[in-house]
């Protein structure tokens, strides 16, 4: 047991972790665990009080708040970490690049370019790209985009500019280090040292930077959801849940907005504990017991 | 390979730092013979030059320093005409080099042992298992006990001394003919150091290899050397047998190093110091460069390059008891 919440980073990072294997555990067995047909209308229960055979009451439509939140939880999670993957994959790969080959016209390019895209906010993007190019399915060449998939996409180039940079910072100086001279003076070409060497030394800030992006896609696929241009009813998301809670915010219907916020709020806060938790963690010079003769 | 060519010849070695045109030399015209087998000795104050020299023999030199004149001769191949790959093969299998501070020199975020492992599979055709086998043999001819489980360590996990150890593991993984050791004891406490040094002669004996030995420390030099060179601002100013140079040295210079040595039956009273401080980089240098620190300086040291005097292989740049 302590060496699990060790390795989390304390007990914070503990907590962090149980709520996100908590929390993925509910996305990937939605279909099991809601008591109910997410999109299932029925006028005769229309927003009744949490309680009795709706845990979390149900909304105007009659639908089941929980099940709509447990099968929320999976459009949220699914957005948000096909984006953060598809961030480190390209993120990753252009910092690395930049800060290896340091004072060349390709670290120039890659890393002012980065910084243009960097200089608005993440939100503000997410929102406009969206916008232009709509709502509903593109199709782009053979294949066709959905909305949620789009929104991953989108999200994932967000994310590169970020990733690259916490990449190029360390591995601007980890190409400097020591090992990176003695690993030429054994005669091992460049590319080599750049994966083999320079790359595992840079993870642990990306893994760390990569569990708070995972926060930040939740929150801006809600608000990218709420503003109607995300995830499209009636497929049940945290961020149109609000949306149509908004209309019964002053009309004491308060579980309508009160359980995807918590939901929200819990996530964003798991995964922030656990970034915390990993950055404690990751250092490989705060490790165990030392062997010394 | 002739008998009479030495493993490793510099000649006339300039290394200047700069940038576009304005490049000064810093490393001026050294000279310098490694037989094979041999451990020759390089001995100078910081920023003499001593570590330039020895990165220059691996192409290695540090982003804004270049050979601008000089021979690197190594095992009969012209090091400076060598294309980037041929370079890349002879670095680490034929030269190796350890350093001052082992901890910077292992990678931090992999095993000590994987990375002798990776080593050793970039130079030889051995399969994993043979490689796996031949990491703990080396771990093992390094005196680190328990070789399978330090293996897996990281280098914060090891003591200074063991990492050295791993160093130089690392190191001869792969029967180098020439091991540039820079200060490799500087950053270690004396006994550590007794027992590296120990470890370094004992492996060089057994695997036959040649040891440049870069060090500021007289007394770890005169341990293990057979020749040595004494470096100052650039230049080597004597070289020549160990015993000779150290027990009759014929620069000043020497001499007065030797002096600055710390003795238990030496007395109390002020340490003996070289007065002064080394020509500033930029210098434009006339004439013997210690000149203004030298005891017995004349007037003509200052103003002449002062001549090479040979005798039986003890060379010294000096007008000393010069007609």
């Amino acid at each position: 047991m302590r060496r699990i919440v060790n390795s989390c980073g304390g007990a914070a990072g503990f907590i962090g972790a149980c709520l996100v294997f908590g929390l993925v555990l509910v996305a990937l067995g939605a279909p099991w665990i809601a008591p109910y047909d997410p999109l299932h209308v029925s006028i005769e229960n229309q927003l009744q009080e949490p309680g009795g055979a709706f845990l979390f009451g149900t909304d105007q439509s009659g639908r089941d708040v929980l099940s709509r939140v447990i099968w929320g939880t999976r459009a949220s999670i699914e957005v948000s970490a096909f984006a953060v993957l598809i961030g480190l994959v390209f993120g990753v790969s252009l910092g690395l690049v930049a800060g290896f080959y340091r004072g060349g016209w390709l670290e120039q390019l890659t890393m002012r370019f980065l910084d243009a895209i960097a200089a608005i906010p993440i939100l503000i993007w997410a929102i406009a790209l969206v916008g232009i190019f709509g709502v509903g399915d593109t199709k782009l060449g053979g294949i066709t985009l959905g909305n949620e998939a789009k929104l991953m996409i989108l999200l994932g180039l967000l994310y590169i500019p970020t990733l690259a940079r916490v990449t190029y910072t360390t591995a601007l100086s980890e190409s400097q280090a020591n090992y990176v001279l003695a690993r030429r003076l054994q005669g091992t070409s460049g590319v080599r040292i750049m994966f083999s060497d320079v790359l595992p030394n840079c993870l642990s800030p990306v893994i760390v930077q990569g569990t708070l992006l995972l926060a930040i896609g939740i929150i801006i696929e809600a608000s990218v959801s709420f503003v109607g241009l995300g995830v499209q009813p009636p497929t049940p998301s945290w961020g149109n849940m609000l949306a149509d809670a908004r209309n019964y915010l002053l009309s004491g219907e308060w579980w309508l907005s009160v359980f995807p916020g918590a939901a929200i709020s819990v996530t964003v806060i798991g995964f922030n504990l656990l970034g915390d938790g990993l950055r404690d963690r990751l250092d490989p010079r705060h490790a165990t017991a030392s062997l010394t003769t | 390979m002739t008998s009479s060519e030495p493993l490793l010849r510099i000649d006339g070695l300039h290394i200047a730092f700069g940038a576009r045109d304005r490049w000064r030399d810093v490393v001026r015209g050294v000279d310098l013979r490694v037989e094979a087998g041999e451990v020759v000795g390089l001995v100078g104050e910081s920023g003499s030059g001593k570590s330039l020299t020895a990165l220059s023999i691996m192409r290695l030199l540090p982003p804004g320093a270049r050979v601008s004149s000089g021979r690197l001769i190594f095992d009969g191949v012209d090091l400076l005409a060598l294309r980037e790959p041929a370079m890349n093969t002879l670095r680490g299998r034929d030269i190796a080099m350890i350093f001052q501070d082992p901890l910077t020199a292992l990678n931090p975020a992999i095993p000590v042992g994987r990375q002798i492992f990776d080593s050793i599979r970039t130079h030889q055709p051995l399969s994993r298992k043979a490689a796996q086998a031949r990491v703990e043999e080396l771990l093992d001819l390094v005196g680190i006990a328990h070789p399978k489980e330090r293996a897996r360590a990281y280098a914060h996990e090891l003591s200074g001394g063991m990492r050295q150890r791993v160093m130089t593991a690392l190191a001869v993984s792969s029967h180098p003919k020439l091991l540039i050791a820079d200060e490799p004891t500087t950053a270690l406490d004396v006994t550590v150091q007794a027992q590296v040094m120990d470890m370094l002669d004992r492996i060089r004996r057994e695997l036959g290899i040649a040891v440049l030995f870069i060090s500021h420390n007289l007394d770890l030099i005169a341990q293990i050397c057979d020749r040595v060179s004494v470096m100052y601002a650039g230049r080597v100013v004597e070289s020549g047998a160990v015993e000779a140079v150290f027990d009759e040295p014929e620069h000043p210079y020497t001499r007065q190093l030797l002096r600055c040595i710390p003795r238990l039956d030496g007395g109390t009273g002020k340490m003996p110091t070289i007065p002064g401080l080394p020509p500033r980089f930029g210098t434009v240098l006339t004439g013997c460069a210690f000149a203004p620190r030298c005891e017995s300086a004349q007037e003509r040291c200052a103003g002449k390059e002062p001549p090479i005097r040979r005798a039986f292989g003890h060379v010294s740049v000096c007008w000393e008891g010069m007609a």
